[in-house]
């Protein structure tokens, strides 16, 4: 891949060849006319002399002068080192007028040493009068100029680089890279215009400019000129012969520059998706010939058409012309070529600019999975994943400073790099910014961050405690996320984006003035005098607390807790504010926030994010996967309706919350052990990687990420380590056979109603305590696995659920831990429960309610204990509520979807075991068992697919239900697909004959045996071969839902005409289809 | 609504109120004969509807106090107390011998709230705190202390994702440390706690080691509850950020109730299973950083040796 090649500028030198004076001994004007300054030509008899009289020079070191058969006598100097570390140059007297007052060249003809005293030499100086070579806060060093070499650290390489001092400043410029070849003579010059402008030639051909606009001419000062060395300095002596070194007033005709060609992206894209639309490049070109150039004209062949601009007769000035680039080509490399030809003198030149540019298919649907870290895309093509973390908040700093969004700046050149090859690789990428992080903790942020903190109640500022809900800070989260836009948002590689992650861990009540002005006008008075903590008040504390543990709706210590979690806090405000920052205008730019349910449960957690998303560690018990992400769902009940979720797998564990001490007998250690016996973070064992996986997508869910790539691939110890071997093999393969076949479908699945909820009372958690945090360590998350044990499949509800949208839908309804209540929460339980809806409850319920089943709150996370709960459950609910999937066994975890009138069951393997990764300590069991079970599908009648072996299974009608044999490896998941109807056939039609540049509409249907369109979601492998039989876009994995898919083939101009092949394969029962059109 | 579920036929109850007073329809027998009589949920049910009678149905509802239905039984008796106010108490009295753990809590908790406490209500109180459920010891035991403070050690917060480092420690001294047993269980009253208690009837004692083996016989050998104080030259204020100080128990046998320089700090009290449990206590707002600190623990110990019996450690934690 070459992407390097984004712009090219170089000229087709062919204007001027004819005159090359350097090449010879200056004589007369050339070496003693008015606007040389000084010139050594190292003569016999002279060698020291200049011939302008003024400046003759003295031998430093081992510096001499040697003859030469090509210019009769030349310096040689020698770099420094760590023997010789002497000055080995010449140098004139100080106080000598030498430096122009307006435009100047420096020149000399320079012949590198092929054996150097130091090898490793770097830097080296042709001319020196300055000493530092950048800008110093004294201006008597920003005088002069310098002009030396800087060759690479291989040595194959060299850059010319030269500084002019303003008086002011020192401004510099660089050449563009060229060859360090020792034992040859080159002119190397240097021009500056006293205007800003400067430009270096090799041999007389032009390597490179640079435009500081405004700038004026270099300031003399009074040290000497110092030639093969630096002035001032033993260090960055050039081991080198000189010849004919020249400082001349203004800018030979010869030195004049080219016209230049410069194709450029405005947003330095060199990758786009076919069809994307409005583009348009700019062609500048800039005449640096110091002459005009007549009947322009600019000739430009993107590779798909030919534009061609008249550009008249062009002085010395710079025009860019905008040129529209068509992306409805079919997907290749590009190269565009932008030629300008015009008269210079009596001649016609050429000169030209190249961009390579590719254009990309546009890729199908897909579920991401998301590498949330750092990945090669080597990693990534392994894995499946389909996004890698690209941390691209850089400019917080800047941006705060400048109290406004920045605009484009080159401090995104890499990252835009990197972005168009991820879109060539048909990959994306996840953006993270943390502004608000930065805010809280970096030292750089001391000072601006005081007048922000969060105040005691005593009004003094708390450390590190950052008030977000300041406005300023709130602005500043937008300006960070419209930068970021503004310098990456126009790449469509760009498609996920994480807001600040984390911070809000550490939040405090804070008494600001304005804060506690805030919540007054909320609520009509001031923060409760019982409030300390933003983890609530419990009850026992609260003088007078009512007897039945029902407080009013209006509490006021309720109340200023339901303000400050509900964004009171400034937390989802400021990540809205990065959200509307960083999305833009991009409608597929989904801006998201973690952990979202890492707090109590109420809703705005998530602000206005498109997405929310939350990080599980699966152990002990790997069911909390589920639970986190159920939270997630019922806290996007209260978010904005776009809002969506995805779902995060730490491939880390915490060493310490899931082994114990070493033993002392080192040869009980595990490989790993031995190993990495000090490490911290180890890798998740695969089964429950796959156990964890299984129940993400039996959520309807819009993506899937991991975090922890250190401990995925081999990596560097001492971090996230790598201890496990087998869990990257086992998630490409679930990318590869269950995630990307199927993820087109688990995207277009609703989910099944839940006819079970399970209440996560905010007004508990505030004043009984039990909030999960998205963990399984209280009696709250503990029971959510029960209730999965138990085949119950339930829904989280908040109370804010409850009371704005009742408990009608539900049979069930289970409270754990719910030792308080709100009035109306605890007034809807009641009235449904007088309907006939059943409250199941533990001990710790609300005296004000009767539950009618009470299961004892689980002490642990023991899965003995959480079975034996389920198996209660079960039996006490047997006369009043039967769930719509069951199984013979509770290492079978179920849970449905469902479309139309067909049925998606996703049933996993908890069977589990202590294995000898982490099991020997007795803390997790990691390890998976094989599994056979029977599951129970409470509808009369059913066709039942395997979507992972792609095939239909036999099901048993017992009882008004179908029951399922499923045998489950260590692990494993299934999706099973039950439909009213068998598939009958899969039929694929395409128009007979399409044109190029028109489109071919392609109806693929999945017909039962009725013949009407299949009622569900059906996966679909389809392959489209093109003519010349490479594949079409859209090849890849899709779904037709309600049996129906419309693929719109957008044919190119310049796709090969003949005979195009599309090929269907449902993923259900294999069946398949095909059929040809011709491209004319 | 509720298309899967199978609900017992109940005869319904119609409960109108009425200018304040409950008017009772339906047929209370039948419903009295399921909430008796019947299994599972339609039990409760109607043991529910005839709770919620209040008292026109009270009789009925001191029948179901007695059913063998725990969830009735725990309902019954919190109306009964509703209803008839101090008149419960032999009801509640009742329930403290209940061979449910889930009833002796519910009579606890309401015995908790009686109010006025009079000397029949301590008595019972007292007995609870007795009781084999660590629970019901709990809820009873909060009658007699005023000592609560609510603050989850970093170790054990649920949101707490990160690793927890700790960036200064000093091992609490081995030495140095007086001991009072606390038969009467009223050391908190008298203040033992108190940073300038006089304590010339206190015995020396080491820690790490069980008060059974670490004091003469005696004096060592009691279940129940003993106070420990020691004064200790806390380290200064570590530079950098941190998250909590805490004083870190590697286990104490029992239980362990601690002040630092004459403030409660916290509790870790979790029955018998926490004698070989380690637990921090959080003291980060009373700390005084650099100078001497006078540390109070109350150990409540119900079987066998008790005590410090392990070290301790002043932990600042990041």
């Amino acid at each position: 891949m070459m992407l390097a090649c984004m712009v090219l500028g170089l000229s087709v030198g062919l204007a001027r060849a004819a005159e090359r004076p350097w090449e010879k001994l200056y004589t007369g004007a050339d070496a003693v006319g008015d606007k040389v300054v000084a010139l050594w030509q190292f003569q016999p008899g002279a060698e020291l002399e200049d011939r302008k009289g003024q400046a003759a020079l003295t031998l430093r070191g081992k510096a001499r002068i040697l003859k030469d058969e090509r210019f009769g006598g030349a310096l040689e100097s020698f770099c420094s080192g760590k023997d010789f570390d002497k000055p080995h140059g010449a140098s004139t007297q100080w106080k000598l007028d030498l430096t122009p007052t307006g435009a100047l060249t420096l020149e000399a003809w320079v012949k590198l040493k092929a054996d150097p005293s130091d090898p490793k030499w770097r830097s080296g100086y042709i001319i020196d009068k300055m000493y530092v070579p950048n800008t110093h806060e004294s201006s008597k060093y920003n005088k002069d100029y310098f002009f030396r070499i800087n060759r690479v650290a291989s040595g194959k390489t060299c850059v010319l680089h030269a500084g002019i001092g303003l008086g002011a400043e020192v401004i510099t410029f660089q050449s563009q890279s060229i060859p360090a070849t020792p034992g040859i003579w080159r002119h190397l010059a240097f021009t500056y215009d006293g205007k800003g402008t400067g430009m270096f030639f090799v041999d007389g051909d032009f390597v490179g400019r640079k435009d500081y606009p405004g700038k004026g001419p270099s300031v003399g000062g009074t040290r000497n000129v110092a030639l093969g060395e630096r002035c001032g300095s033993h260090h960055s002596g050039l081991p080198a012969y000189l010849a004919q070194v020249r400082i001349y007033a203004g800018i030979p005709d010869f030195l004049s520059g080219p016209v230049e060609v410069v194709v450029a992206h405005p947003h330095q894209r060199t990758v786009f998706e076919r069809l994307e639309k409005g583009h348009t490049l700019a062609v500048t070109v800039r005449n640096s010939t110091g002459r005009t150039v007549k009947d322009l004209l600019l000739d430009v062949d993107t590779g798909l058409e030919r534009i061609q601009k008249k550009l008249g007769d062009f002085g010395e000035e710079t025009r860019t012309v905008s040129v529209p680039l068509r992306c409805d080509g079919k997907a290749g490399a590009y190269a565009l070529t932008a030629t300008v030809t015009g008269n210079l003198g009596d001649r016609r030149a050429e000169w030209r600019g190249t961009l390579n540019w590719h254009l990309v298919n546009r890729l199908p649907t897909f579920m991401p999975v998301a590498m949330w870290g750092g990945a090669s895309f080597e990693q990534m093509e392994q894995c499946g994943f389909t996004h890698s973390l690209q941390w691209m908040d850089h400019v917080d700093m800047q941006a705060w400073k400048a109290g406004e969004p920045l605009g484009f700046i080159p401090r995104f050149d890499e990252t835009r790099t990197m972005l168009n090859e991820t879109l060539l690789r048909g990959l994306r990428v996840l953006g993270k910014m943390s502004p608000g992080g930065y805010f809280k903790h970096q030292k750089a942020y001391a000072k601006h961050r005081q007048p922000h903190l969060c105040q005691d109640v005593h009004g003094k500022p708390i450390e590190k405690a950052v008030d977000f809900a300041q406005p300023r800070v709130q602005q500043w989260g937008y300006d960070v996320g419209r930068s970021i836009f503004n310098n990456v948002g126009m790449f469509p590689a760009v498609d996920l984006f994480l807001t600040d992650s984390e911070f809000r861990d550490s939040g405090r009540v804070s008494y600001r003035p304005e804060i506690r002005a805030a919540f007054k006008k909320h609520a009509g008075y001031d923060i409760p005098k019982l409030v300390r903590a933003k983890t609530g008040v419990r009850h026992k504390e609260i003088p007078n607390f009512p007897r039945d543990r029902i407080v009013p709706d209006d509490d006021r210590i309720l109340t200023f807790y339901r303000w400050f979690w509900g964004g009171g806090d400034g937390y989802p405000g400021m990540i809205s504010r990065e959200r509307d920052g960083v999305k833009g205008d991009r409608e597929d730019l989904h801006p998201f926030w973690d952990p979202a349910v890492r707090c109590p449960s109420k809703w705005g957690s998530g602000g206005r994010t498109d997405i929310i998303s939350q990080w599980t560690y699966v152990y002990p018990d790997p069911l909390v996967m589920g639970m986190a992400t159920d939270e997630l769902f019922a806290m996007v009940k209260g978010g904005p309706e776009y809002q969506k979720v995805m779902k995060m797998t730490q491939v880390i564990w915490y060493r310490s919350g899931t082994t114990g001490p070493l033993p002392k007998d080192k040869s009980k250690w595990t490989e790993w052990e031995k190993r990495l016996p000090d490490t911290k973070f180890i890798t998740i064992p695969p089964d429950m990687l796959e156990i964890a996986l299984w129940q993400k997508i039996a959520r309807p869910i819009r993506g899937i990420q991991y975090h922890g790539s250190g401990s995925l691939w081999p990596s560097k110890p001492g971090g996230y380590d790598y201890t496990n071997s087998e869990t990257a093999p086992r998630l490409a393969k679930l990318t590869s056979t269950i995630i990307k076949p199927l993820g087109p479908m688990l995207l277009a699945v609703p989910d099944r109603p839940a006819k079970v909820a399970m209440l996560e009372s905010f007004t508990s958690q505030m004043f009984y305590g039990g909030a999960t945090s998205g963990s399984m360590r209280g009696p709250v998350g503990r029971m959510h696995a029960v209730l999965y044990r138990a085949h119950l499949q339930p829904e989280i509800v908040y109370d804010e659920t409850i009371q704005r949208d009742g408990l009608d839908p539900f049979d069930v309804l289970v409270a754990p831990y719910c030792g308080v209540l709100c009035e109306s929460v605890a007034r809807k339980i009641e009235v449904w429960q007088s309907r006939g809806g059943v409250l199941v409850a533990d001990e710790d319920l609300t005296p004000r309610l009767m539950p009618d089943i009470l299961i004892e709150k689980c002490g642990s996370s023991e899965k003995s204990e959480l079975v034996e709960k389920a198996r209660a459950l079960r039996a006490e609910l047997e006369t009043v509520y039967t769930p719509h999937g069951d199984a013979d066994t509770p290492d079978a975890i179920l849970r449905f979807r469902k479309y139309g009138s067909t049925d998606y069951l996703f049933a996993l393997n908890d069977r589990r075991t202590y294995g000898t990764y982490v099991g020997q300590y007795r803390r997790v069991m990691e390890k998976g068992q094989p599994l056979d079970a029977t599951l129970t599908v409470r509808r009369p009648r059913g066709v039942v697919y395997d979507l992972v072996a792609h095939k239909r299974v036999e099901a048993q009608a017992v009882s008004g239900a179908l029951q399922i044999a499923a045998s489950f490896g260590p692990g494993e998941g299934r999706l099973f697909m039950i439909t009213d109807h068998a598939i009958d056939k899969v039929s694929v039609t395409a128009p007979g004959r399409v044109a190029r540049s028109k489109r071919a509409t392609v109806e693929i249907t999945v017909a039962d045996t009725s013949g009407v369109a299949l009622d569900a979601v059906v996966p679909l492998r389809i392959d489209i071969v093109d003519a010349q039989g490479k594949a079409g876009e859209f090849s890849g994995w899709h779904a037709a839902k309600g049996g129906k898919l419309t693929l719109n083939l957008d044919i190119a101009p310049n796709d090969a005409p003949g005979a195009w092949t599309v090929r269907v394969r449902e993923l259900a029962s294999g069946k398949t289809a095909q059929t040809t059109f011709s491209v004319q | 609504m509720r298309s899967s579920m199978r609900i017992a036929s109940v005869s319904l109850v119609c409960i109108l109120v009425v200018c304040g007073q409950v008017v009772c329809g339906g047929d209370t027998a039948a419903l009295m004969k399921t909430a008796t009589e019947g299994k599972g949920v339609a039990r409760r049910r109607a043991a529910r509807k005839i709770i919620a009678m209040g008292a026109v149905a009270k009789a009925e509802i001191i029948t179901l106090t007695e059913a063998d239905d725990i969830v009735i039984k725990r309902a019954a008796l919190r109306r009964v107390v509703d209803i008839f106010g101090p008149g419960a108490l032999p009801a509640l009295k009742r329930a403290l011998a209940d061979s449910s753990a889930l009833v002796r809590l519910v009579a606890a908790e309401e015995l908790v709230n009686a109010k006025p406490r009079s000397k029949a209500v301590r008595g019972l109180l007292m007995a609870a705190t007795k009781d084999k459920d660590l629970a019901v010891r709990q809820v009873a035991a909060s009658a007699f202390w005023s000592f609560h403070r609510d603050v989850v050690p970093l170790r054990k917060r649920a949101d707490w994702d990160h690793a927890i480092e700790v960036v200064a420690r000093k091992p609490l001294p081995v030495t140095g440390w007086m001991f009072r047993t606390d038969p009467g269980q009223l050391g908190h009253v008298d203040g033992w706690f108190g940073p300038r208690l006089d304590e010339t009837r206190w015995h020396a004692i080491e820690v790490g080691k069980f008060w059974h083996d670490a004091l003469p016989k005696k004096v060592g050998h009691f279940e129940g509850i003993g106070w420990y104080r020691t004064t200790v030259l806390f380290p200064e204020k570590p530079a950098g950020e941190f998250h909590q100080v805490v004083l870190h128990f590697e286990a104490n046998d029992e239980s362990t109730w601690v002040w630092l320089n004459g403030t409660y700090a916290g509790q870790h009290d979790i029955g018998p299973s926490g004698w070989r449990t380690p637990c921090d206590i959080e003291i980060g707002p009373f700390v005084k950083w650099g100078q001497p600190n006078q540390i109070t623990v109350r150990i409540l110990n119900t079987a066998g040796a008790g005590g410090i019996w392990k070290p301790a450690e002043f932990q600042v934690l990041k």
